[in-house]
């Protein structure tokens, strides 16, 4: 599809000439040093449509994005077209813009202590005409294009107060108004959405892709990067797939399936196998972790036990109270009420802090990572060994040999790449990342792990070996309860899973009745029971 | 600078450039040592020279060492150049008006300043203040205090035996008062890298989610921290009553940026991006170095402020300049 013709500044694709690509990308090639992280890469984005830009950590989608957002110079020789016309590089933000090319990002660049309306208005603040700033009618502003998009969101509200879903809303908001402009000129703009849903529990996700089809039925079009398979194939048009730095193939969504899109991400198939365990063999065990009565934010009146080696699924809908149990049990919670019993140690919620949860061998694995399980400015060893410096005490002080051997144990048992314990945490991939975290929670022995999203951010082939280490977990004793809006992973790993609605458990799963289909359908139905 | 991106050079020039960066310092320390040398000759390489430049600020290490605990856990400790007057103050008001035995006004000092730290960390833990804005607050309340109990007079006259204690006492020709810094350096060292108390404080400074989720008592570590520092700047005023046998309600507040370039700076040597002992030993006698080699070339006062303040400035750019690089290196690993 030759389009080197280049159409004349303003004229609107899309109407006489469908197939004119919004944006094309031509031999668009990056190298750091030695390492080229993206080799050639031709691709077309056409007018009205939702493009996939899918592949695992490394392979070169963040890299391409960075391009486009003009962050990286791609190497010479590359040439970027946006409706025909060629775009110089290196991209300078503010051409982006004029261009009709806007990006949310994973962070969302919100100010969560500014109000709504002052965060959707930044970036008119700075073109704006006047140095006059009226916050009433930047609110009624505001107020006004968030209702044009179906938004019942107070503008004058603090970024703070939204729920993640709604903060995400905002900046995509944002991003698309910020191209107003383009569209009053009648040109197509592309939005690009840099894995923003990665945070969002899945539940979620649907409310934004309708906004992103907003988008895209004015003419515009949407290049949307994840690794969430499922969720592309839900929402594009078509997908283009990425493998270390090659483009593999641009395919209809509607048309190719999903193991054949596997096999394009990873080089070769995967096999969905149950990490289900053999019979249900902890089953007549007395149960290490007792709750009765639990009460949190959401979460009313939850009981629920937990024998070893059982690994325990819980998940809901949005605002079920699903995600709030692990913190729950963890003493993360500062209004919380309930008792607590584990391993015959009894705690009363209200008074039950982390602190008490680690010298009960209770373990938490975060759902957010980076804020609440690491540091990514340490080492890997300083990440590893953090849980476990009291065991490695000499007689004077911490006996560091030690602790660098076994860290470095930990790292090779647990599969860590690289295999290196003097490397920044934050150098690693997400999946490498997560299993530091559990090889360092499981080497205290945990008799409760507690997990929340443990395969978010993860890629394909990192989150098989995640579930192994999970179900080694419990074979070695603990009591696992997994938190997860992900009904393909519970249904991969867990003995039972509890469905929850409104706070209250609603409904369990054992043994062979779970399935993701079934998982859905109870979490579905729970809801609907609970209104008839 | 940024490394060259130039093919075949990446690989053998990343182990050099960490060396660089942890060795830079004392590098530099050693090329101004051999300028001086060269510029003044039998002066700047005298032992007398070295003896003062060795034996006069133990004071601003002792200080910059005791800051380092709590500045590991993130929280930045402004009051203690003020804690340094009071508790100089406090020798001299018990010993000379008081006619109190001079041990028990230096432990009654060092109780004020542990008093002192008490306070911050209440402010800090219990009612949440931010560290950098309430210990500004209660810094300038321990001035005031240093007026009120000195009557803004200079008190003269402390028992010699602190003197004796603190500089009169030589080894090798250095005041004692090296010694006790070299000393506290060791503990300090050995405390960040060799106690789960260091190593928490660490991780309180990095993530303080995380490390309450870890199981430790983070409100509880950080005011510990915090009563460490007052009582270090305690250990700092009673040597700096010693060094002058007298206590004036001023000089104190001189301290307080010179203590804090010392700590940055020395977060750019040894184990750089981390506070750390040495690091800090090292900024101290390198910023001495150089002020006392510029004075001997006859340059004036305005010398000292200006090293200190681009000592501060200088080294925290170039700790945000090497935290940047490190992230794009992250970057080019694929990813970003």
């Amino acid at each position: 599809m030759a389009t080197r013709g280049g159409s004349e500044h303003g004229a609107p694709a899309g109407e006489g000439s469908p197939r004119v690509p919004l944006l094309s990308l031509r031999n668009l090639s990056k190298t750091f040093g030695e390492t080229t992280v993206l080799h050639a890469v031709d691709l077309d984005i056409l007018p009205g449509q939702i493009h996939g830009l899918v592949g695992e950590n490394g392979s070169g989608k963040s890299t391409l994005i960075k391009i486009l957002a003009g962050f990286h110079e791609p190497d010479a020789g590359a040439e970027i077209r946006m409706r025909g016309e060629i775009v110089p590089t290196p991209i300078d933000p503010a051409s982006a813009k004029r261009l009709g090319l806007s990006f949310v990002h994973q962070d969302l660049a919100m100010v969560l202590s500014l109000s709504v309306a002052e965060n959707l208005t930044v970036n008119s603040l700075v073109v704006g005409e006047s140095w006059r700033v009226s916050p009433r009618r930047e609110r009624a502003a505001a107020r006004k294009v968030l209702a044009g998009y179906g938004l019942n969101i107070d503008p004058a509200a603090a970024m703070s107060s939204l729920t993640p879903l709604e903060r995400a809303m905002v900046a995509i908001v944002r991003a698309i108004e910020g191209m107003n402009e383009n569209r009053a000129r009648g040109e197509a703009s592309l939005l690009v959405l840099d894995e923003p849903t990665v945070f969002l529990p899945k539940n979620d996700r649907a409310t934004l892709f309708d906004l992103a089809r907003q988008h895209t039925a004015q003419g515009g079009s949407v290049l949307f990067v994840s690794h969430d398979l499922e969720e592309c194939l839900d929402v594009t048009d078509r997908i283009s797939v990425l493998r270390d730095g090659f483009l593999q193939d641009t395919v209809d969504s509607r048309s190719v399936k999903r193991s054949d899109l596997i096999r394009m991400m990873v080089g070769h198939e995967l096999d969905l196998v149950s990490h289900r365990a053999e019979a249900a063999a902890a089953t007549g065990t007395h149960p290490v972790v007792e709750a009765a009565h639990l009460e949190g934010e959401t979460v009313r009146d939850l009981s629920l036990a937990i024998p070893p080696g059982e690994v325990v699924g819980i998940t809901g809908l949005l605002g079920s109270g699903f995600d709030e149990v692990p913190y729950l049990l963890a003493g993360s919670r500062r209004d919380a009420h309930g008792t607590l019993s584990i391993a015959g140690h009894d705690f009363r919620l209200e008074k039950y802090t982390p602190f008490d949860a680690v010298q009960a061998r209770v373990a938490l694995v975060p759902g957010d990572r980076a804020r609440d399980g690491s540091v990514a400015s340490l080492t890997v060893l300083d990440n590893i060994s953090l849980q476990s410096l009291r065991r490695y005490r000499a007689r004077f002080g911490l006996d560091w040999k030690r602790i660098r051997s076994v860290a470095m144990q930990l790292v090779r048992e647990h599969d860590v790449r690289p295999p290196r314990i003097d490397v920044g945490y934050g150098t690693l991939s997400g999946g490498n990342q997560q299993k530091v975290m559990l090889a360092k929670w499981l080497h205290t022995q945990p008799l409760v792990l507690l997990l929340h999203e443990p395969t978010q951010g993860v890629d394909v082939g990192a989150r098989e070996q995640i579930f192994t280490i999970i179900r080694q977990g419990a074979r070695d004793g603990a009591a696992v309860l997994c938190a997860s809006a992900d009904q393909e992973q519970l249904a991969l790993i867990c003995d039972r899973v509890l469905v929850m609605h409104d706070g209250r458990l609603a409904a369990e799963l054992v043994g062979d009745q779970i399935t993701k289909a079934a998982i859905a359908r109870e979490s579905l139905q729970a809801g609907s029971m609970k209104e008839a | 600078m940024v490394d060259s991106t130039a093919p075949g050079t990446t690989r053998s020039r990343i182990p050099f450039a960490r060396l660089g960066e942890r060795f830079g310092l004392i590098g530099i320390w050693i090329v101004i040592i051999i300028v001086f040398s060269i510029l003044e000759g039998p002066i700047f390489l005298s032992a007398a020279n070295w003896q003062s430049i060795l034996g006069s600020q133990a004071v601003l290490v002792v200080l910059a060492l005791s800051l380092l605990i709590p500045m590991t856990a993130g929280d930045y400790d402004l009051s203690i150049a003020g804690v340094v007057g009071i508790s100089a103050m406090t020798v001299a008001v018990l010993n000379v008006q008081a006619h109190w035995p001079i041990w028990l006004a230096v432990v009654a000092a060092l109780a004020a300043s542990a008093a002192a730290g008490l306070l911050n960390g209440a402010l800090v833990v219990i009612f949440g203040v931010d560290p950098f804005i309430s210990t500004l607050g209660t810094g300038t309340v321990f001035l005031g205090i240093i007026y009120w109990m000195s009557d803004s007079n200079t008190i003269t006259g402390i028992s010699p035996d602190l003197v004796f204690w603190t500089v009169g006492l030589r080894l090798f020709g250095i005041p004692i008062d090296f010694y006790y810094g070299l000393l506290l350096c060791v503990v300090v060292f050995f405390v960040l890298r060799y106690t789960v108390y260091g190593r928490e404080m660490l991780f309180i400074g990095r993530n303080k989610s995380l490390s309450r989720l870890a199981g430790m008592k983070v409100g509880k570590l950080r005011w510990i921290g915090l009563v460490i520092s007052a009582l270090g700047a305690g250990v700092a005023g009673v040597m700096f009553a010693g060094t002058t046998g007298a206590a004036d309600p001023t000089s104190a507040q001189s301290f307080l940026l010179p203590t804090f370039a010392a700590v940055f700076l020395g977060a750019t040597a040894i184990e750089t991006q981390r506070f750390n002992a040495w690091g800090t030993l090292i900024a101290v006698y390198f910023l001495v170095t150089g002020i006392t080699g510029l004075q001997l070339l006859g340059a004036d006062s305005f010398v000292q402020p200006l090293f200190f303040g681009g000592a501060l400035v200088i080294s925290v750019a170039l700790s945000y300049f090497s935290r940047r690089r490190e992230a794009e290196s992250a970057e080019r690993l694929g990813h970003g």
